[in-house]
C-alpha cells in the first residue's frame, strides 16, 4: 500500500549524523594516533563508524537512515584519516631534536587536508563510474550500511564474517589484556600476528631456503580485501613473488646486499634497499601513464562540472569554482607555512616548494586513490618518503620545511583515498556525491589539529617520563617516523635511491601500455608492500575465483562479499577496541 | 603464435629488468687488476685461491697485491663501492656532509632526566665522560634513577649545516668523520645492458600483446559479449521504467521486493561486463554509455536504500529520476 500522507524529507545530511561523525572521528583519531605511534600502522575509520552509526543513529536515536549513516561515516572517517599522514612524518622532527612549530604544523596539514579532498573530487566519475574500481573497504562499508535491507541471510553472513574476523584477530592482540596469543601455542614460526611458514617447515624437517621469505600476517582484513578485489588482485600476488622470490634471493646470492647481511634478514634488507624504491618508481610511472590515458575522460568530467545545469537537474560534484577557491586558499596557507619555516630562503623558494608540494599532492593523491581502488592498500609511507626527498632537494636539505610539506602531502593523500572510499560507499547506497564531498572537505580540517595535539602531548609526556619524545626507550617508538628519519639521513648523506625510482618509473610506464588495466601500479604496489600481507590478500583473490567458478558469480557476490566485508569490518572494530584499551591503559 | 607468448616475455622481461635495476645498489664494483699499479680500492670479499690469499676482504688493492693477483690469473676483482664509506675530513670542508660517528661537544652540557632508558650508547657516553650512571631496573629495561649532566653529543647522521659547524668550532673540533656514498654512474652499473635489453623485450611483448593476435588476454576481460550486456541494460531500463510507473501504487516494501532483483540481476550483470564494454566500444563511447548509466544506477541504489528505510516517497522519486537516465544509456549505445 502507498503511504497515505507525505512524510518529512528523506534523512541524509542531519545535525545528528554530523555531530555523531565528528565525535566518533575525534575519538578514533586520538586513539589511532596513539596506537599508530606505538605499532607503526593505522586503522581506517569508515567501517567502525558505520557499525557504530547503526547502534547510535538507528538503535538509540531510532531515526537513522542508510544515507544518514553514510554521512556519519563519511564525516567520521574524514576527521580520523589524517592521523596516518601526520604520524608517519611530523614525529621525525622530534626524533631529530627539532622543536615542532605547532601553529605551522596544524596550518600546513589542514591546508593539505583541504587540497586532498578538492583535488580528488574531479576524478570520482573516472575512478568509480568509468573504471569501476572496487575500493574493497568502501564496498565493505556499503555492505554494512545496506545490511538491514539485504535480507536476513546476507546480514547473517556479514555478522558471521565480523565474528570470524574478530575471533581470529583477537589472539594476535590478546597480550594487551594479559591473555595468551598465537605465540603461546608454541608452533615453530608462529608469533603473535605472523606465521613464518618457512620457519615452520624447517622445524618440521622440510628444508626451506632462508632467503625465500614465506610469512603470512594473521590479518583477516587482507583476506577479505583480496576476496572483494577478485581476479585483478592476483597481479599483486605476482608482483610480490617477483620482489620476494626473485629479487631478494638473487640479491643475496649474488652479494648485492650490504656485506654481512644474514640470509634470514635478506628479504627485509632487499625490500628497503631495492624493492621499495623500484616499487615506488613503478607506481609513479604506471600512475603517470594511467593519468595521461585517462586525461581525455577527466577533462570531459571537469568540463561537465562547469556546464550550466538544466532545469531540475542536480549537480553530482561540488562546483569547480568552489574547488578552485579551496585550492587557492590552501595553497596560500602552505606557502606561508613554507615561507615561515625555511631559513635563508627567498619568497621564491617558498613559493616553489609550496607549488611543487601542491602539484605533487594532486598527482600522489590520484596514485593513492587508484591503489586503494584496485587493492585497498595505500602506500602512504612511500609517498612520504618521496615527498620529503623532493622537498629536501628543493630546500638544500632543510628538514623543517621538507617535513612540513611532506606532512601536508601525506594528509592530503590520505584524504584523497578516504574521499574515494566514501564516495564508492555512497555510490553503492545511492548517496549524493556532492553532499558527501561538502562534508568531507569541512570535516577534514578538524583531523590534523586533533592528531597533532595528541602527538605533541605524547611527546611532552614522554620527555617527562623517559627523557626523549619518541623512539626507542619510550612506549611510543614511532616506527614509521624512525624509518623516515633513516631516509632523511640517507638523503642528506647523498644516498637517495633516485636511479632506482627512475628505472622503476620506466618499467611502470611500459607495463601500463600492456593492455592490462593498472598493471604498472599493481606490480609497483606489490613490490613495495611486505609479503606477509600480500600472501593472505592473494589467497583471498584465489578463493574468490574458485568460488565464482564453483558456485557462480551471483552466489559469490551475494554470500562471499558480505562475508569478506565482515572480515574487514571485524578486524577494524577489534583494532580500535584494542587501541582504546592501550590509550586507557597508558 | 601462442597467445601466451607475449605474457611470458613480459613477465620474464619485467623480472630481469627489476633484477638489473636492483644490481645498481650492490655495495661493490668490478675493477680490472693492473699489476704494479697502486690504488686506494679495498677488496670486498675473500678470494678463494688457497692459503696465501685467504682473508683478503678489507685489504687495500696495493701494487704488490695487484701484481700477486695478476700472477694468479685474476683479471678482475670486486672492490668496495665506495672504497671508504667513512672519511675523516677537516671541519672547514665539512659543510653539507653527514656525520659517520657521534661527536661529543665538551663545552655543552645536557641534563638527562630520570626515567630515560639506559642504552649501551648512553653507558658508553657516561663512561667517556667519567661519570657513573644512576640506574634502576624497571622490568626488562634499565632506566636512569636520577638526573645526570653529560656533555652534549651530536648523533650519527647529523647533517652539518652552518649552525652545527659553529658549535663544533666552539667545541674545538678540528676534523670530523663523515659518510661517503658512491654516486650512481652508468659505466659502473653492471646491470645496464641487461636492463636495456629487458626494456626492449618488454616493448616487444607489449607490441605483440597489443597486436590483433594478442588482444584477448586482458585479465579483466569478461566472457560476456557486448550484445548480452546491451540486453541486460535494456532489461534493467525496462524494469526500472515499469517500476517507476507503478511506484505510486506500491509501498516501500513492495518497491524493495521488485527493485532488489533488478539490482542483483541485470544491473549486476551489466556492471560486471564493464571491461568487455570498454574494450569493445572504446573509451569515448564507453564514457557516453557509462555516464548516464552510473547516474541511473546510483538513483536505483537510492531508491533501494529509501525503500529499506520505509520512505516510499523518496524511493519513488529516485525511481523516476533513474528511468530516463538508464534510457539515455541505452540510447548512447553505438548501433
Amino acid at each position: 500500500m502507498p503511504s497515505p500522507t507525505p512524510r518529512a524529507p528523506y534523512r541524509e545530511v542531519t545535525p545528528a549524523a554530523i555531530l555523531f561523525g565528528i565525535l566518533i572521528g575525534v575519538v578514533m583519531n586520538a586513539a589511532i594516533t596513539y596506537s599508530g605511534l606505538k605499532i607503526g600502522f593505522t586503522i581506517g575509520g569508515s567501517a567502525i563508524a558505520a557499525v557504530l552509526g547503526w547502534g547510535v543513529l538507528r538503535g538509540i536515536l531510532r531515526k537513522g537512515t542508510i544515507l544518514e549513516n553514510n554521512i556519519a561515516q563519511t564525516v567520521a572517517s574524514s576527521v580520523n584519516t589524517s592521523n596516518s599522514g601526520v604520524i608517519f612524518t611530523l614525529p621525525v622532527l622530534f626524533l631529530l631534536g627539532i622543536q615542532l612549530d605547532l601553529v605551522w604544523a596544524i596550518a600546513a596539514t589542514t591546508a593539505g587536508a583541504i587540497l586532498g579532498v578538492a583535488f580528488i573530487i574531479p576524478t570520482r566519475k573516472q575512478m568509480i563510474e568509468f573504471e569501476r574500481l572496487r575500493f574493497p573497504t568502501g564496498t565493505a562499508v556499503a555492505a554494512v550500511l545496506k545490511s538491514p535491507g539485504a535480507g536476513i541471510q546476507k546480514a547473517r553472513v556479514l555478522i558471521l564474517g565480523i565474528l570470524a574476523s574478530m575471533l581470529v584477530f583477537f589472539f594476535t592482540q590478546a597480550h594487551i589484556l594479559g591473555l595468551p596469543t598465537y605465540a603461546d601455542l608454541g608452533i615453530p614460526g608462529l608469533s603473535n600476528d605472523v606465521l613464518n611458514l618457512g620457519a615452520t617447515l624447517a622445524a618440521w624437517g622440510i628444508p626451506w631456503p632462508e632467503t625465500f621469505s614465506l610469512s603470512l600476517a594473521i590479518a583477516p582484513f587482507a583476506l577479505g580485501a583480496g576476496f572483494i578485489t577478485g581476479r585483478p588482485g592476483l597481479v599483486v600476488l605476482a608482483g610480490g613473488l617477483l620482489a620476494y622470490f626473485i629479487v631478494s634471493p638473487f640479491a643475496y646470492d649474488w652479494n648485492w646486499l650490504p656485506i654481512g647481511t644474514d640470509p634470514g634478514s635478506a628479504a627485509s634488507v632487499a625490500r628497503g634497499l631495492m624493492n621499495r624504491p623500484i616499487g615506488i618508481g613503478l607506481l609513479m610511472g604506471g600512475a603517470l601513464v594511467g593519468l595521461l590515458k585517462a586525461a581525455p575522460a577527466m577533462t570531459s568530467v571537469v568540463r561537465s562540472m562547469r556546464r550550466p545545469l538544466a532545469a531540475g537537474e542536480e549537480r553530482d560534484e561540488l562546483p569547480i569554482k568552489v574547488l578552485g577557491i579551496a585550492i587557492v586558499l590552501a595553497f596560500l596557507v602552505l606557502f606561508t607555512a613554507a615561507n615561515a619555516t625555511i631559513s635563508n630562503g627567498s619568497i621564491g623558494q617558498a613559493a616553489l616548494i609550496a607549488a611543487v608540494g601542491t602539484a605533487w599532492m594532486w598527482f600522489a593523491g590520484i596514485v593513492i586513490a587508484q591503489c586503494t581502488g584496485m587493492t585497498d592498500w595505500s602506500p602512504i609511507s612511500g609517498m612520504a618518503l618521496l615527498t620529503v626527498m623532493i622537498c629536501l632537494l628543493m630546500t638544500d636539505n632543510q628538514v623543517v620545511p621538507a617535513v612540513l610539506i611532506g606532512a601536508a602531502v601525506c594528509v592530503a593523500i590520505t584524504e584523497c583515498a578516504d574521499m574515494m572510499q566514501d564516495l564508492k560507499t555512497g555510490h553503492l547506497v545511492g548517496a549524493s556525491p556532492r553532499k558527501q564531498q561538502t562534508l568531507q572537505i569541512l570535516a577534514a580540517v578538524i583531523g590534523p589539529a586533533v592528531c597533532i595535539l595528541v602527538v605533541t602531548l605524547l611527546a611532552a609526556r614522554n620527555v617527562q617520563e623517559f627523557g626523549v619524545p619518541f623512539g626507542a626507550g619510550t612506549d611510543t617508538p614511532a616506527p614509521q617516523a624512525e624509518a623516515l628519519k633513516g631516509v632523511i639521513d640517507g638523503i642528506r648523506g647523498g644516498d637517495a635511491p633516485v636511479p632506482l625510482f627512475a628505472m622503476g618509473g620506466i618499467m611502470g610506464a611500459l607495463l601500463s601500455f600492456s593492455g592490462i588495466a593498472g598493471l604498472g601500479v599493481l606490480v609497483g604496489l606489490s613490490m613495495y608492500l611486505p609479503l606477509m600481507y600480500l600472501l593472505p590478500y592473494g589467497i583471498g583473490c584465489l578463493i574468490q575465483m574458485w568460488l565464482s567458478r564453483k558456485k557462480g558469480n551471483a552466489w559469490t557476490e551475494n554470500m562471499g562479499v558480505p562475508f569478506a566485508a565482515g572480515l574487514i569490518v571485524g578486524e577494524g572494530l577489534l583494532g580500535i577496541l584494542f587501541a582504546g584499551i592501550q590509550v586507557i591503559g597508558g | 603464435m601462442n597467445k601466451n607468448l607475449p605474457n611470458l616475455i613480459l613477465a620474464i622481461a619485467t623480472a630481469t629488468a627489476a633484477l638489473s635495476a636492483a644490481s645498481a645498489r650492490r655495495p661493490w664494483r668490478e675493477v680490472a687488476v693492473q699489476p704494479g699499479v697502486d690504488t686506494q680500492e679495498v677488496l670486498a670479499f675473500d678470494l678463494e685461491l688457497g692459503t696465501p690469499l685467504e682473508n683478503t676482504r678489507g685489504l687495500r688493492l696495493s701494487a704488490a697485491l695487484a701484481t700477486e693477483l695478476d700472477r694468479l690469473s685474476f683479471h678482475t676483482v670486486r672492490v668496495r663501492n665506495p672504497a671508504q664509506p667513512i672519511e675523516e675530513i677537516a671541519l672547514e670542508d665539512a659543510a653539507g656532509e653527514v656525520l659517520a660517528a657521534p661527536i661529543t661537544l665538551a663545552n655543552e652540557l645536557e641534563t638527562l632526566r630520570p626515567g630515560r632508558i639506559v642504552t649501551p650508547a648512553l653507558i658508553e657516553r657516561a663512561a667517556a665522560a667519567g661519570k657513573p650512571l644512576p640506574t634502576v631496573k624497571d622490568g626488562p629495561v634499565t632506566r636512569l634513577s636520577d638526573s645526570i649532566e653529560l656533555p652534549k653529543r651530536l648523533r650519527i647522521s647529523t647533517y652539518l649545516d652552518d649552525a652545527i659547524l659553529k658549535r663544533l668550532r666552539a667545541a674545538g673540533t678540528q676534523t670530523v668523520a663523515v659518510k661517503r656514498v658512491a654516486p650512481f654512474t652508468w659505466e659502473d652499473w653492471s646491470g645496464r645492458w641487461a636492463f636495456t635489453i629487458s626494456i626492449f623485450a618488454m616493448l616487444i611483448a607489449i607490441a605483440l600483446k597489443r597486436s590483433g593476435s594478442a588482444t584477448t588476454t586482458s585479465i579483466a576481460a569478461s566472457s560476456a559479449s557486448v550484445a548480452t550486456l546491451l540486453i541486460a541494460l535494456k532489461d534493467l531500463t525496462a524494469g526500472a521504467q515499469a517500476l517507476a510507473e507503478r511506484a505510486d501504487s506500491l509501498d516501500a516494501a513492495a518497491i524493495h521486493a521488485e527493485l532488489d532483483p533488478l539490482l542483483t540481476g541485470p544491473a549486476y550483470e551489466f556492471v560486471e561486463g564493464y571491461e568487455t564494454l570498454r574494450q569493445n566500444l572504446g573509451m569515448s563511447a564507453y564514457a557516453l554509455v557509462m555516464d548516464p548509466f552510473s547516474r541511473g544506477e546510483r538513483q536505483l541504489a537510492r531508491a533501494w536504500s529509501a525503500s529499506v528505510d520505509e520512505h516510499a516517497e523518496e524511493s519513488r522519486a529516485s525511481l523516476l529520476r533513474a528511468a530516463p537516465l538508464l534510457q539515455n544509456a541505452v540510447d548512447a549505445f553505438p548501433s
